[in-house]
């Protein structure tokens, strides 16, 4: 009997031996997400959130051109957004990028949010940082993806089922559905409203959200949606924060990249991820509207645009730095305009009038600067939306501003764009306000897949 | 060409024997500046002082060094999609001198702003080839050691351990001549004040790596083999074994490297500086440098139980349980089991065939088994991996590299097979027939996912599998004076069907995209299935016609998005017999052998035009040649007319295709070996040895002369000579 007690000791010890010798991990790089330096490593990774996939925000405005030789050479699918048709033609791996890397980010958002509730203790600030940053990426996605592929909307208007689907959990058996429209921008709101409190005033690295940066985008979002009183108070608390401007006379403007990452006007960074053939930044050209827009003495005709001969301009303006496909993140100037144009529109024209002024200094050369005036709210909009045409070529913002201004008939606009059609000529192809395309498909597999409502053509 | 040389030598009595040999490999690959040579060493030998004890040692040595060059020929082109150099590009001009070849930038960007920019840039592949080298050292060490105790008639002890060390140890020079590094410089480079400097310091650029590697290996064994009462015998083994391998790599980089005096320069990392005409926007110096480690264990335990009775009747059982240490896995889920049973019946030992000569040996088996797999996932929590990507934020970063899946399930198999063994007339003929039925329940598979999930793909159970099937292996050998034959040939059937299959559903695209590269399984369709769009061939215009619902068209995509059920569907990629037939035939010591390989009841995709991919890509394909090239050649030919602008739908179409699917049988003639005996000396013995193999296929099925299990360039035919002396 004591033999085999002995026997079944061992047994026992030789298994728990087993065990503890199979706990090994198999490589040095890997480890579950168990402490609040792992939620905050990888909210870190610029791969994973700072190199967004939203390009059609860029691929379908009034900015850019491409020649006649590159669309000739451009897949069927990338030949179909550039003429605003349907764009369903593609084969997977093309279509994937531009929904699955979207959700890819509410994916890791989601995960860091719910590991954060199984952690227990950890300084309070990180863990505030932590939920914080992790809400505002989510709320930022949400509101990319409304804009590419739910209709325009403006406070007031009759809620639609055509929202997007709001994914809110890391389980992957979980069903796809349309929440509403009103529905859906109530989730950014929420979200990001919870952000704004949660976020530290300041960051190391502008790679990651300060309370700055998630008043800067709730601006952008009010603004969009219409609410302009509430975008002049969201800006402000920006501006209170960070109000800093380049004087573009201060710097090199020969320069084949003059802006450089992470510069003082630069309040979140995030870039635009390849692969899209259409805004391969060595094949891009600028419309020749947007060019003729700039005066000679605006220091930006300079700084944003290269001449490339007999083909006309291509952009540099880059604010990352680089040829990134478009600048995607948040950056000063664009909360100095978002001011200047609420304040127009809530009757305060002069201080509107006044902030544009302030940008325009230091835009312009200081030997020929002239303050601009307006008379009546028209007269102002105009300098406003005309500067800010101006200022955010190639910054994910010009396509929301299109769907946006296109609901007043003072603003409408039909964009055209020049294709050769099967026989070498050149044709036009035209995309009227309002039309049903400023709504991009959601793609065919991803219906498929889900069975969701697809948007109407 | 490879040359080999060994040497060994034996010796001692039946106590202790030692054995001695010594290897010389050298090797010369097939391109200029790739050999590579390794010496060994290894010496082996057993000690066994009584019956009780035994021990069985080796130990080798080898020391390999391998020498390429930094900038081999098949280069990726790397710039705007293009993946490999160019349709008849020219790398010697008329005179036999290298020559320039376009390599990222035009001639006319080179020579605008050639005051612009540091060193030459031009591209002479031949004789860059020598500007760059890379030496790689590995050594390893490699002791075994088993000892073997029987403390009695029945019982045996084995204990065994076994150690591989290695350590690999490159160094990489791209000297200061080579492309890469005037590359560099170039896109580094500034003017000041009139004068072109670069970031990039003047010298070359040298990198080291260093990986270590440690393999332990334990195994411990009982051996039991007992007789009982007269004709009962019981047999059995019982044991474990485990391994244990860490390993390590590091590297790092240095600019400014000077081969004479061994120097270096620091440079700034992490400053950003402006490129040559923004080539590459505003960016940092490239730096390369890791630290990795892996660690793997695995453990499996055995073991085996036989009771014979009367030599005649046979009852086996077995059992093993196999555990490693993949991470994220619930310790419930981490050992895989695996038994089976079986039952055999000698029936020649039987007393009514005994004393039939004609036949030697005939015996029945079968077994029945089970095995288990948890699909090494599934403990509910994801998994991250630290990474070094970022190139703005220095905090540490991590990505999320898998997310759990709750509802994951073992993968279960269970398998019967029954056999007939024999042999007859002395073993002139020879053979076994065997039999096997396998169930696979809850069959795992990685599938994509929907999109909004946010990962793309995810192993899951995606249904069950029922499979038969039946091998054949025949065996004769007939020996008359001096000369002999043998020869076996064994063939292979295997069926697999899906019974129920409750994966996502696959689009018809996907499925018809990856024509049989991908597993698909489905009800109705099998495994790796292989579909062609129904064509009648070309129009006048060169276009290739498809049909929808049921009427010729040309809309591809409309074509694309119909059912599946409008494609034809040929069958598997799975050959459904496979099997081998060799020959040796003998001559007073001349011994030839041939072995042949054979697949059959298959079909497979293959390559073909594919217009996008040449004019993006400049991957083109042989049968471009004999396209479409004026009406009336859709008589003559399938290959669509070179179609600009790009269509990628008409391109799908084509490739995928009925013109493009072909069957895959083949007889193939795997090696030919002879074995000489040389008359050169009667004190020793000279054999000359001739091997050939990778000979190629002598029967095809299909009409292409394609080979189906190289797509791309088969390997070639390779033959070696050897001598053997041995003294007498």
């Amino acid at each position: 009997m004591k033999k085999t007690m002995i026997l079944a000791g061992f047994i026992c010890l030789f298994l728990l031996s087993c065990e503890k010798f199979l706990d090994k991990k198999p490589d040095v790089t890997i480890k579950h997400p168990i402490s609040l330096d792992d939620l905050n490593a990888i909210l870190n990774s610029e791969q994973n959130f700072n190199e967004v996939s939203f390009a059609h925000i860029e691929s379908g405005t009034d900015d850019l051109r491409i020649l006649p030789s590159h669309f000739q050479r451009l897949s069927n699918y990338y030949k179909d957004i550039y003429r605003w048709a349907s764009g369903e033609d593609g084969i997977r791996e093309e279509m994937v990028f531009s929904w699955q890397r979207p959700y890819r980010q509410i994916l890791n958002c989601n995960v860091v949010l719910e590991r954060l509730r199984t952690i227990i203790g950890g300084d309070e600030h990180l863990r505030r940082r932590i939920e914080g940053d992790a809400l505002f990426l989510r709320s930022f996605t949400f509101f990319m993806l409304l804009q590419s592929y739910s209709p325009p909307y403006l406070i007031g208007d009759k809620d639609s089922e055509l929202g997007i689907h709001l994914r809110l959990s890391s389980d992957v058996n979980q069903i796809t559905n349309r929440s509403s429209l009103i529905e859906s921008y109530n989730q950014v709101l929420g979200d990001l409203k919870k952000a704004i409190d949660l976020l530290p005033e300041q960051v190391s690295f502008k790679t990651r959200p300060n309370k700055a940066a998630a008043y800067a985008l709730m601006a952008r979002i009010k603004l969009t949606i219409g609410d302009y009183s509430a975008a002049l108070k969201y800006a402000e608390e920006c501006l209170k924060r960070q109000n800093q401007l380049i004087d573009y006379n201060l710097i090199n403007l020969h320069l084949n990249f003059p802006f450089f990452a992470l510069n003082e006007e630069v309040i979140y960074h995030a870039v635009g991820a390849f692969p899209s053939q259409i805004l391969n930044p060595r094949q891009v050209y600028v419309s020749h509207e947007l060019y003729s827009l700039y005066q000679d003495n605006d220091l930006r005709k300079l700084a944003f645009f290269n001449s490339k001969g007999i083909n006309g301009f291509s952009f540099k303006g880059y604010y990352s730095g680089n040829g990134d496909s478009f600048f995607a993140g948040l950056v000063i100037d664009e909360v100095h305009l978002i001011a200047s144009e609420s304040l127009i529109r809530t009757q305060k024209i002069n201080q509107g009038i006044d902030i544009l002024n302030k940008l325009r200094k230091h835009r312009f050369k200081k030997e020929s600067f002239t303050l601009l005036r307006a008379e009546n709210e028209l007269e102002a909009l105009k300098l406003v939306l005309l500067e800010r045409r101006k200022e955010l070529p190639f910054r994910g913002v010009r396509w929301l501003d299109l769907r946006r201004l296109n609901r007043d008939k003072r603003f409408e606009k039909t964009l055209v764009r020049i294709i050769p059609d099967n026989s070498d000529n050149l044709m036009e192809v035209m995309l009227p306000p309002n039309d049903l395309r400023y709504t991009y498909l959601i793609p065919d597999y991803v219906i498929e897949e889900t069975g969701i409502k697809q948007n109407p053509r | 060409m490879n040359q080999r040389y060994a040497f060994s030598i034996n010796g001692g009595n039946s106590t202790f024997r030692n054995r001695i040999s010594l290897t010389y490999d050298v090797v010369q690959n097939n391109q200029v500046d790739n050999r590579s040579n390794r010496k060994g060493l290894f010496w082996s030998g057993n000690y066994l002082p009584n019956n009780i004890l035994a021990l069985n040692y080796s130990v080798s040595f080898n020391n390999q060094y391998v020498i390429n060059s930094g900038e081999a020929l098949n280069y990726s082109m790397g710039s705007a999609g293009r993946q490999i150099l160019f349709p008849y590009a020219s790398l010697v001009d008329n005179d036999g001198n290298p020559s320039k070849v376009f390599r990222g930038i035009s001639d006319k960007f080179l020579d605008y702003y050639k005051n612009d920019y540091l060193k030459d840039w031009g591209y002479y592949p031949i004789s860059n080839v020598q500007e760059s080298r890379k030496d790689l050292f590995v050594n390893s060490f490699r002791p075994n050691i088993e000892i073997s105790i029987k403390p009695n008639r029945y019982v045996v002890l084995k204990a065994q351990y076994g150690l591989n060390f290695q350590m690999d140890n490159s160094e990489l020079v791209y000297g200061k001549n080579s492309y890469y590094t005037k590359n560099l410089q170039n896109i580094y480079s500034f003017k000041k004040n009139g004068i072109v400097g670069s970031i990039i310091p003047e010298g070359g650029i040298v990198s080291f790596s260093n990986e270590k590697l440690i393999e332990h290996r334990v195994r411990l064994q009982g051996d039991l083999n007992i007789s009982t009462f007269k004709g009962h015998r019981l047999v059995g083994l019982a044991g474990i074994e485990g391994s244990d391998v860490p390993s390590t790599f590091n590297s790092n980089e240095y600019y400014g490297y000077n081969e004479d005096t061994k120097t270096i320069t620091f440079v700034d990392y992490n400053s950003y500086f402006p490129t040559f005409q923004g080539m590459r926007g505003n960016a940092q110096i490239p730096r390369t440098g890791r630290i990795l480690g892996q660690h793997w264990r695995s453990i499996s335990l055995f073991s085996n139980l036989a009771y014979e009775i009367n030599d005649r009747y046979f009852i086996t059982l077995s059992g093993r349980k196999d555990a490693t240490n993949i991470f994220g896995i619930a310790t419930n889920r981490r050992w895989n089991p695996l038994w089976s049973i079986g039952l055999a019946y000698d029936v020649k030992k039987e007393n009514f065939l005994k004393d039939l000569e004609i036949i030697d040996q005939v015996k029945l088996r079968g077994t029945w088994g089970y095995s288990g797999n948890s699909g090494g996932v599934g403990s509910g929590m994801p998994i991250i991996r630290y990474t070094q990507n970022n190139k703005l934020n220095i905090e540490p970063e991590a990505t999320i590299s898998q997310i759990p899946n709750d509802n994951l399930k073992w993968e279960t198999v269970r398998m019967m097979n029954i056999g007939l063994d024999f042999k007859l007339w002395q073993g002139k003929l020879g053979g076994s027939l065997e039999y096997f039925n396998k169930k696979s329940t809850d069959l795992l598979s990685t599938q994509f996912l929907d999109p909004s999930a946010g990962m793309r793909t995810m192993v899951r159970n995606i249904g069950n599998v029922k499979g038969h099937g039946f091998d054949v292996r025949l065996d004769s050998r007939i020996i008359l004076s001096k000369f002999s034959w043998n020869g076996a040939v064994f063939l292979s059937f295997v069926r697999d069907r899906v019974v129920t299959y409750y994966g996502f559903s696959q689009s018809p695209q996907m499925m018809i995209a990856n024509n049989g590269r991908n597993n698909y399984p489905s009800i109705d369709y099998g495994f790796y299935p292989i579909f062609g769009y129904r064509t009648s061939g070309l129009d006048e215009h060169g276009d290739p016609v498809g049909f929808l619902e049921g009427k010729e068209s040309k809309e591809y995509s409309k074509i694309a998005n119909q059912p599946l059920d409008q494609a034809i569907f040929y069958g598997s990629a799975i050959p459904k017999y496979h099997g081998s037939f060799r020959n040796s035939f003998t001559y007073k010591g001349i011994s030839l052998n041939v072995l042949l390989g054979f697949k059959f009841g298959n079909y497979f995709a293959r390559e073909a035009a594919d217009y996008g991919l040449l004019i993006n890509s400049w991957r083109g394909h042989k049968e471009i040649e004999k396209r479409w090239r004026k009406p009336g050649d859709e008589k003559y030919t399938q290959v669509p007319r070179l179609g600009f602008p790009v269509d990628s739908r008409r391109d799908f179409f084509y490739k995928n295709s009925e013109a493009n699917v072909e069957p895959g049988g083949f007889i193939r003639l795997k090696d030919v070996s002879l074995n000489l005996p040389l008359p050169i000396s009667k004190k020793m013995n000279f054999n000359l040895v001739v091997m050939m193999s990778d000979l190629g296929l002598i029967y095809r099925q299909n009409k292409q002369g394609l080979d189906p299990e190289f797509l791309e360039v088969p390997p070639s035919p390779t033959i070696s000579f050897g001598i053997n002396i041995k003294p007498l």
